[in-house]
């Protein structure tokens, strides 16, 4: 039997994260399989300095059943340039501008035409990275 | 009886492109555990496994002294997988055959 929550403790948990994240989070994309949340990053960053978050990293709102079940990148899209050529296999938003394993907020799957964040191409050095649209949903409806 | 209830849950959903930029010939689309960048701290401008452990280029020259994925994994650090998609990239740029 599924797990269900009420509305307002789905609401609380989504509402942590930003605060969680606080107001200099950062996300960064990486190559090849994640390793634990708490390691520090393995493969090559596609931006050696990550992209920098809105100060309020995003903003809740209803899932279609709860209100503020749902939590929406902020200030998207968000770019920036490419350290390296890679194919995107993970990412991770941090609190703060270091990546360590000990900063880690969320972790998550990339992929091209695949994963939580899915891109439409491998990603080219030089080239302009562009997160269009993010967003994390409660699960225990 | 003891019961069990499982949290965490979280669904992400998100859409991201790269424009532009710089990419070695041939590109590395095929070969994602493969990576590049203009200045790397270890390898320079190369073609390098994503992992950091070691370039295509070297490799590549170890192929012909110890053709066994596990073995030129093992010297260089990577997987096997790295090892068999480096020396694929190889073939395809012209280092080897």
């Amino acid at each position: 039997m599924a797990t269900n929550l009420k509305a307002s403790i789905r609401a609380t948990m989504m509402g942590s994260i930003p605060t969680s994240v606080g107001a200099s989070g950062h996300l960064f994309i990486y190559s090849g399989s994640a390793p634990s949340k708490t390691a520090s990053p393995t493969g090559t960053s596609a931006i050696t300095a990550g992209i920098a978050l809105s100060a309020t990293m995003g903003t809740t709102g209803t899932d279609g059943t709860d209100a503020n079940a749902k939590l929406t990148l902020s200030g998207v899209p968000l770019s920036g340039t490419a350290t390296a050529s890679i194919t995107p296999g993970y990412y991770r938003v941090t609190d703060g501008g270091t990546d360590d394993g000990t900063h880690t907020q969320i972790q998550g799957s990339c992929g091209v035409g695949s994963g939580d964040i899915n891109f439409a191409s491998t990603i080219s050095s030089g080239g302009t990275v562009t997160i269009s649209s993010l967003t994390w949903t409660e699960g225990d409806v | 009886m003891d019961s069990e209830i499982s949290l965490g849950s979280l669904k992400c959903v998100g859409a991201a492109s790269c424009i532009g930029g710089k990419h070695p010939d041939p590109p590395l689309d095929a070969f994602p555990l493969l990576a590049w960048m203009v200045s790397h701290p270890r390898h320079g401008s190369k073609v390098f496994t994503e992992d950091g452990a070691a370039s295509v280029e070297a490799i590549a020259l170890d192929v012909a002294a110890m053709p066994s994925y596990e073995a030129l994994a093992a010297r260089h650090g990577t997987t096997a997988e790295h090892v068999r998609q480096a020396i694929e990239y190889a073939l395809a740029a012209g280092f080897l055959g």
